[in-house]
């Protein structure tokens, strides 16, 4: 099938590149979480690790799509992170 | 890539007519874009609070990081937003509505950026 100006690669590229995002947050959580004995911060590593993980099998099946409940998912994974991320970093 | 299957397809999905499938995906990389831009926000956020010394001002380093975090909040929300509608006017053939979410992201770094400045000047303990 043909893919002028190489879109459908280049979206495979962004949500490998979403993947890594993850992934570097989990690795700078779990470091952080692992230094202050932070529980908090682990899970939330691991919730970002496991997003990661899930996006890079995704992106590499290209099974991974836009639509209402995924990009709601992927939406809420951040804002738990997020939280998570926050909850344990101020409770030092 | 596969096409949405019907379960996962929201009423606005079914209306209209399907667009051009390269619009679609930009629309789907910008999306991306703004969860990248809101990870890298929370990141910030956490790093200011657990590894930059503390300024001498009390709290600060916890403030810059809520806002930090606030704004990443924000972008990813923003972001969902921004798709979601992008993709229903594709669809309805509308223009295409452009927020304010570049301009509060860019401003909220922007104040954090000189707080920070500040801050730094300032001296610390």
């Amino acid at each position: 099938m043909s893919d002028p100006g190489a879109a459908r690669q280049r979206t495979r590229l962004a949500w490998q590149r979403t993947s890594i995002s993850f992934l570097a947050l989990a690795g700078l959580l779990l470091r952080l979480g692992l230094s202050h004995a932070s529980g908090i911060e682990v899970a939330a590593a691991a919730a970002a690790l496991l997003t990661g993980a899930g996006l890079a099998f995704g992106a590499r099946t290209g099974s991974v799509r836009a639509s209402v409940p995924g990009c709601g998912l992927l939406l809420g994974c951040v804002l738990l992170i997020g939280t998570l991320s926050m909850a344990g970093a101020l409770r030092g | 890539m596969r096409a949405v299957s019907a379960r996962n397809r929201s009423r606005w999905q079914d209306e209209g007519e399907d667009p051009d499938y390269r619009y679609s995906l930009a629309n789907e990389r910008t999306f991306l874009a703004w969860i990248r831009t809101s990870l890298s926000l929370i990141a910030a956020a956490v790093a200011v609070i657990q590894l930059v010394p503390s300024f001498r001002i009390a709290g600060s380093r916890e403030v810059l990081g809520i806002v930090l975090a606030a704004t990443g909040f924000a972008a990813a929300v923003l972001g969902y937003l921004r798709w979601a509608s992008t993709e229903k006017a594709m669809r309805l053939r509308e223009p295409i509505r452009y927020g304010n979410g570049l301009l509060f992201v860019s401003t909220a770094i922007a104040v954090v950026g000189l707080a920070v400045l500040l801050l730094a000047l300032v001296g610390r303990p």
